[in-house]
């Protein structure tokens, strides 16, 4: 059954009507061609509340799904509704809407609290609400001792962060931060991190984009992955790795003697097999990769060996996805 | 149906733990997310009813004020800027240089010439009925009146002639002027001082150098020359005549300055254009004239000049002789330059320089540099119509355009009442020619801006290329449209700067409803300036009437301006801003 999209009634060229039922954001069997090649294939998908984080390696449609659910591109097939209205034809619902792009780009020339505000009055506040409210979104990601400092004299991690103050102006309900982490220092992406699970704590819709699974995981548990341009899994994120937990899995250990270790793990239950790939490694191959992690500092103890290092191979986003394309074919 | 949010309070978060790579639907989807947090959607959310028709003005204020801000850190606008003003004070540099000129004075009817050095300028001579080409001939000087010829005649009075002249009184007084020359004739005394004696024997010789000698203490002898006295003059002989009369002495007459006679019958007109008698004599040189010559039009009435009418046009302009034939043609020619400079400063100046460069280089980039830039979204992405921030943006663009053009404007009518011809201190009369200039260049940059804006919207590749060809277009339709036979064919309305030059033109024949008469004059009373006065004003066209056309024009402008934004905002609403 189609879902009723004429729940919208008129109101595409009516003044735009919230429509209470109708979810934040809404794709219906959307594609997405550039000519030849193909930038978002038959996704289907519905997000309301929580935080949603977008998994998807460069060139998988991350942004490109982030275009056309604020209407900056036109789906070549599909429908899609943002709050129960096209977005590409009407730019009622771009009010409860937080948009941070990709892009580097902005205008270097203007002071952060400049550039907030400005923007902001195009949502029809007044000069001074415009101001208050910068003032408020800028002391909130964290900068709000240098409003009056040109954006083109900032740095990455704050630039990111004025692109997400600007997003947060109009008190929206709905945030997309497309690659927020990107290219920022472990101190921006803390500060970037916090700001956004303290949104989701205040209730409202985020979807984030990134390409590193770790990343990803310590905001949300919720979890889109896309794979070019396909919608390839949706659920939480722990249930994804418990089933990860259960495929075969590698364990990567750095010791002086690897096979001497090898003879200590092999008769485990759960390793099914040890490999010896360089000089001073050793891969445990196991199906139950906890019950491994549990009994293997026990191991190496007993043994007396010493290991230099523990470490998860397959623990990233392209073992996952080639376990996911793997189930599909 | 999308489950009713809220339905059920105690769905919180459900178990996920299915993967789903293929979404069976978007329903089921929808109906999944919807649970995950159930009160996203169920807090009572904004009125947004309002947000789109309302508000405009804040929307409106913000989009110009940022696209100000935004030229204002942009090099190239101060560049653009600069340049304009540069122009703008070089032209001007001219103009006050032109008008500071002292316009040599040109005498139409020559009667302001001396053309026989006598110090009395000709006009002064033909008053008094001295000849100009003799210069012992002048106002007040003494002459000789005739009263009769004879061989021997003996009377108290003045001789003139060659004889022998006993007297018992003679005048031996000559006049100044006499004394000085080298050649002497009838007309002058003889001079007494030094007289050399005449030679013995020969009765009737006289020497050619004084034309007089001395026969006796009460005798003398002359030959052509002149003598007033008392006593009995006998001729030569029998059939050399004399003449006899008397002397008139000579009165001080000032000269006068040769520039009384220079400009001093200008043009008489009432400004009734169905009184076709006009003009006055005002040096009353053609009432001098016999009276067979004063109507030399044939209009009856003597020394008028008759203008003829073609439905309140002036066609035909024909003085009597010597009426209005000395104009202060300095004055007018200076009018001339003045009305146009500022008919052509404004069009070519303003309409066609400034008016298409400013636009192109300014509000080509409206919407097209957001593109190119990849800022445009931070624009868009939020609640307001395509359409709207495209008219915004360029109110913007007027915002800064049009203070700066009205200021340009403003100093060069500043500058041009102050240093232009005329009696009063500032030429008031002009404030309506600078007006219309003023609304026809405003209309013709928002026309402009929204074409050029457009293109740039059309295609941000290549819209700067279509914009400098179409500029070009404009160009050459400017320069063609100052053709009149082109004008008059219609060819020239299809560009924008045809309409904008047509309200300053319309304007001018508002204004300046005395140029037609002006360019009449200035062809019948034969001088220059006709030519620049053609500039000043062209046939109205599309209508014969000038209100007409000045109405139709902001109107055409207008409409060509929305037509563009129309279309700009067209291909903008189904542009993807990637």
């Amino acid at each position: 059954m189609i879902p009723d999209f004429t729940q919208t009634g008129e109101s595409e060229t009516q003044p735009w009507q919230a429509i209470p039922e109708a979810p934040a954001v809404l794709l219906d069997h959307v594609s997405k061609f550039y000519g030849q090649v193909v930038g978002l294939n038959d996704v289907s998908l519905a997000i309301s509340g929580g935080v949603t984080g977008v998994l998807g390696m460069n060139g998988a449609g991350k942004s490109t799904l982030f275009k056309i659910i604020v209407g900056r591109l036109k789906p070549s097939q599909g429908t899609v509704r943002l709050f129960g209205t096209n977005p590409f034809v009407n730019p009622a619902p771009y009010h409860r809407l937080g948009y941070v792009s990709e892009s580097e780009k902005m205008y270097d020339w203007m002071t952060g609290l400049e550039f907030v505000s400005t923007l902001a009055r195009l949502y029809g506040m007044t000069r001074d609400e415009a101001k208050s409210e910068a003032m408020r979104v800028l002391t909130f990601v964290g900068l709000s001792d240098v409003v009056n400092k040109e954006i083109g004299k900032y740095s990455k991690g704050m630039r990111q962060r004025v692109k997400i103050a600007h997003a947060l102006v109009n008190d929206p309900d709905l945030i997309i931060l497309d690659e927020p982490l990107a290219g920022c220092d472990p101190l921006a992406r803390t500060t970037i991190m916090n700001v956004v699970r303290e949104l989701g704590a205040m209730g409202k819709t985020i979807i984030v984009s990134s390409h590193i699974l770790q990343e990803i995981e310590r905001i949300t548990e919720q979890i889109v992955i896309l794979h070019n341009g396909r919608l390839l899994a949706l659920g939480n994120l722990h249930a994804i790795r418990e089933l990860l937990d259960q495929i075969p899995h590698r364990i990567l250990l750095r010791t002086p003697e690897p096979r001497a270790l090898g003879e200590v793990v092999l008769p485990h239950p759960d390793v099914y097999g040890v490999r010896f790939p360089n000089e001073g490694e050793l891969i445990i191959e196991t199906n139950d990769l906890s019950a491994v992690h549990a009994d293997l500092p026990r191991l190496i103890t007993e043994s007396g060996l010493s290991v230099t290092a523990i470490e998860n191979p397959d623990d990233n986003l392209e073992s996952l996805l080639g376990y996911l394309l793997e189930g599909r074919s | 149906m999308i489950p009713q949010v809220g339905s059920d309070p105690e769905a919180g978060m459900p178990q996920q733990t299915a993967i789903a790579p293929r979404p069976e639907s978007a329903q089921t989807i929808a109906q999944r997310a919807v649970a995950v947090v159930p009160d996203a959607v169920s807090r009572p959310v904004k009125s947004l009813a309002d947000t789109v028709w309302t508000k405009i003005d804040r929307k409106a204020t913000a989009v110009a004020e940022f696209t100000i801000k935004q030229y204002r850190n942009r090099m190239s606008t101060w560049v653009v800027a600069g340049i304009s003003t540069m122009v703008i004070m070089l032209v001007l540099t001219f103009y006050v240089d032109r008008m500071a000129d002292v316009e040599p004075a040109i005498d139409q009817d020559g009667d302001g010439k001396d053309w026989d050095d006598d110090g009395y300028p000709a006009g002064q001579e033909w008053q008094y009925g001295t000849s100009d080409r003799d210069p012992y001939d002048f106002p007040g000087a003494p002459y000789f009146e005739f009263e009769g010829l004879y061989t021997e005649y003996t009377a108290n009075g003045t001789f003139r002639g060659s004889g022998t002249f006993q007297y018992s009184w003679v005048n031996t007084s000559v006049p100044p002027h006499q004394q000085a020359r080298e050649w002497l004739s009838w007309n002058d005394h003889v001079v007494f001082e030094n007289m050399p004696d005449c030679p013995d024997g020969d009765d009737d010789w006289v020497p050619w150098d004084t034309g007089s000698c001395r026969v006796d203490e009460d005798e003398i002898r002359i030959r052509g020359r002149t003598v007033t006295g008392d006593g009995t003059f006998t001729a030569f002989e029998s059939w050399e005549q004399f003449e006899f009369g008397s002397w008139v002495d000579g009165f001080e007459v000032d000269p006068e300055p040769r520039s009384k006679y220079i400009d001093e019958d200008g043009i008489d007109w009432d400004g009734d254009f169905n009184n076709p008698n006009q003009g006055y004599d005002d040096d009353g040189d053609c009432h001098d004239l016999p009276v067979s010559e004063q109507d030399s039009n044939g209009d009856g009435i003597p020394c008028n000049v008759l203008y003829v009418f073609d439905n309140g046009t002036i066609i035909d302009i024909r003085p009597d002789n010597n009426v209005d034939e000395d104009p202060d043609d300095a004055v007018f020619m200076k009018e001339v330059a003045h009305r146009s400079f500022i008919s052509i400063f404004g069009r070519v100046g303003f309409l066609f320089i400034l008016g298409i460069f400013i636009p192109l280089f300014l509000a080509s980039g409206l919407i097209r540099d957001e593109f190119e830039s990849g800022t445009l979204y931070y624009l868009l992405g939020k609640p307001i119509a395509r359409a709207e921030l495209f008219a915004y943006r360029l109110l913007g663009f007027l915002g800064l355009a049009w203070p700066f053009l009205l200021l340009l404007i403003l100093a060069t009518s500043l500058v041009t009442g102050f240093f232009g011809p005329g009696d009063s201190l500032f030429r008031f009369s002009d404030i309506a020619m600078w007006t219309g200039v003023a609304v026809a260049v405003c209309l013709t940059v928002l026309a402009y801006a929204a074409i050029f804006a457009t293109f740039g919207i059309i295609s941000p590749r290549y819209g700067m290329f279509l914009s400098l060809i179409y500029a070009i277009y404009e160009f050459v339709m400017m320069f063609l449209g100052l053709f009149q036979g082109v004008r008059q064919s219609g060819i020239s309305l299809l560009s924008v700067s045809y309409w904008g030059s047509e309200i300053v033109n319309a304007t001018a024949w508002l204004v300046w409803t005395d140029s037609a008469q002006m360019s009449e004059q200035a062809e019948a009373f034969g001088w220059l300036g006709e030519a620049a006065l053609g500039a000043v004003w062209l046939t109205p066209f599309p209508t014969a009437y000038p209100l007409v056309n000045l109405i139709l024009s902001v109107v055409m402008l207008l409409t060509i301006t929305l037509l563009f934004i129309i279309i700009g905002q067209a291909f903008f609403k189904r542009r993807e801003i990637d």
